[in-house]
């Protein structure tokens, strides 16, 4: 079962193209997408919102089309983001009275144990929230009304390291459950490397892949070298090789017929979601 | 039970969850009917993917040291301990066959290997 | 729908007495000189309700959550039609009241005797505004929707006086009595068709 479908989505903008994305999450699972910025995570998450309409292709959440049954959908889904959109001069407490009642299974009780959690005050206005605080917010909204799939787009780049560590945790409460599922989109892959199940990278534009976490790191490999080793047709074997003059460092996306090829004359590393992205959106020679 | 992970182990996370586990089953810690955290609270207890823990779970079941029961959870399997002897001595005469082919490579006969062997068995055995 | 309109009482809750000011300002400038007052007081107050209905919207890039709502866009548009006539309604049957109460306490102002088709006339003319305005403010961009907020505005001032001395002219006709039975059909039919033009227009625009 999958959470969202995406079946070749196609979105043209001036400078910059969604070219026919497809993607699934998958339920009871959590999805990454990673992608250096600019790559068109927002664009693809608001993609699945309605927020946007493609130029060609469908999308399918929680087993329903969007947007024919958009009410249904969002019923279900939780969306965390900074750019609430909510308005500036409310506090928190009369935010929460004009959204609740727009939710079948809001929660009051446990909107408030949120609330509480993460220190944030009822009586606080939108406008004195932080980046943080905004974040916490939009998720104790998401977090009370059962929403069974959370879409986040960039929820730790405004956190500070303590509470991002938290919200793993939170968001491992919520995936207690089978049915629940969760997709963030974010440019730091730290948080990712902990608690992803499932990593989908986006580069411009275009979805590079999405595949189990462990079978990503499994299959990529950093090849380190000396400057010998390299040749024209070599080179070819690397998603992205970085050279100086006393010697390389590449990304293969097939280490074991890397270790084929070159056997005992180079080392060979586990690399980090942050090598994959890095090498794959420089992509070719890269000198330093 | 405890589980520790470490992350600048070369070993695969799923493999150290496998091992520390099937240990723990192997030794007697646990035993029959005992249960296991399910899948997905290994997963948050350890902040690690469900598919990790998932695949660790997976192998324990195929060596059938565990059951998964649906709703109600996993539990260490009633594979008697002949079974699980059985497969230690599998296990251990994979060792055997390693050491055999490394001593066959270091010129070793039969003789010297079992002397050292032997060696090795009283040194461990004094304290 | 009745969420929606919950919602933008909530958020316009403070801004409340920002209306009442606008129609104590508008009292004071356009009894004394109009004939027409009442429907200019009753009618740019309303109007300037519902521009700070959107307004706020546009501040807050409100869409921007309303759409995580679990509500179909067109509802959004529903509600906003709504309120334009619940903001109409409401300051237009003020201003009666309000004239009324003048001719009593200050007979020496010389207003008019006011009557119902007054207020239906007012009121029609409101949602024939709102009728051009929403269509504009849902099909432009936060830039264009705030220029058309205050252009709407700055207009009412310049063509109030116009406006007066044409719907004097006319009523002298008698042209408007012969007519009048067709306006409220004319009006709901202009206010259905921007309504629908409206969700159509904010259908596929991107938030």
């Amino acid at each position: 079962m999958n959470a969202i479908e995406i079946r070749k989505i196609s979105k043209a903008y001036p400078h910059f193209t969604i070219d026919e994305v497809s993607l699934d999450v998958k339920q009871g699972y959590i999805t990454g997408l990673i992608g250096p910025n600019g790559a068109g995570k927002s664009t693809l998450i608001k993609l699945m919102l309605g927020m946007i309409y493609p130029d060609s292709g469908t999308v399918k959440v929680l087993g329903r089309d969007m947007p024919q049954q958009e009410v249904d959908i969002k019923q279900r889904v939780g969306i965390v983001s900074d750019e609430g959109g909510y308005y500036d001069h409310l506090t928190i407490h009369d935010t929460k009275k004009l959204i609740a009642p727009f939710y079948e299974k809001w929660n009051d009780a446990k909107f408030n144990r949120y609330l509480e959690h993460f220190e944030l005050s009822p009586r606080k206005k939108i406008n004195a929230l932080s980046k943080g605080m905004k974040i916490k917010f939009s998720l104790a909204i998401a977090l009370s009304h059962e929403a069974e799939l959370l879409i986040m787009d960039e929820p730790t780049s405004g956190l500070d390291p303590v509470f991002r560590r938290e919200l793993l945790d939170l968001l491992a409460d919520m995936m207690l459950e089978e049915k629940n599922s969760i997709i963030f989109s974010t440019h730091i892959t730290t948080d990712l490397d902990r608690i992803a199940d499932y990593i989908a990278f986006l580069n411009r534009g275009k979805l590079i892949f999405n595949e189990a976490k462990d079978d990503v790191l499994n299959r990529y490999a950093i090849v380190k070298g000396g400057p010998e080793l390299l040749d024209a047709d070599i080179r070819k074997e690397f998603v992205g090789i970085r050279e100086t003059s006393i010697g390389f460092e590449g990304l293969v996306d097939n280490k074991f017929t890397a270790k084929q090829l070159f056997g005992s004359y180079v080392v060979m590393d586990k690399p980090s979601l942050e090598d994959i992205m890095y090498f794959t959106v420089k992509g070719g020679r890269i000198h330093a | 039970m405890n589980i520790i992970i470490s992350n600048s182990s070369g070993e695969p996370i799923y493999i150290q969850i496998l091992n520390q586990i099937r240990k723990s089953i192997l030794s007697g810690e646990l035993r029959e009917g005992d249960s296991l955290p399910s899948i997905r609270q290994l997963a948050k207890d350890l902040q690690v993917s469900i598919i990790t823990t998932k695949r660790a779970y997976e192998e324990l079941e195929k060596e059938q040291l565990i059951d998964t029961v649906i709703g109600k959870g996993c539990f260490v399997s009633g594979a008697n301990q002949d079974f699980i002897r059985e497969q230690r001595m599998k296990r251990l005469e994979k060792k055997l066959q390693e050491i055999i082919q490394d001593s066959k490579e270091l010129n070793m006969s039969q003789q010297e290997l079992l002397e050292y062997i032997t060696l090795l068995f009283e040194e461990d055995q004094t304290p | 729908m009745l969420n929606l309109l919950r919602k933008d009482f909530i958020a316009l809750k403070s801004s409340l007495w920002i209306s009442v000011l606008h129609f104590v300002i508008f009292s004071v400038t356009f009894m004394p000189q109009l004939d027409t007052s009442l429907y200019f007081i009753g009618i740019i107050t309303a109007f300037a309700a519902l521009s700070l209905g959107t307004a706020i919207d546009i501040k807050n890039n409100s869409h921007q959550f309303l759409i995580t709502l679990p509500i179909r866009r067109n509802q959004i548009i529903l509600a906003k039609y709504a309120s334009a006539v619940i903001y109409a309604v409401f300051w237009i049957v003020v201003s009666f009241a309000v004239h009324w109460l003048a001719n009593i306490i200050i007979p020496e102002l010389g207003k008019p005797n006011y009557s119902l088709a007054d207020i239906i006339i007012s009121i029609e003319i409101t949602l024939v505004l709102a009728s051009i305005y929403l269509p504009l403010f849902y099909a432009l961009n936060k830039k264009g929707a705030t220029v058309i907020n205050s252009l709407f505005i700055v207009s009412f001032i310049i063509f109030a006086q116009p406006t007066t001395y044409m719907i004097n002219n006319i009523n002298e006709s008698g042209f408007l009595n012969q007519l009048t039975f067709l306006f409220p059909v004319a009006t709901l039919a202009l206010f259905g068709a921007s309504y629908y033009l409206t969700t159509k227009l904010f259908a596929r625009r991107a938030i």
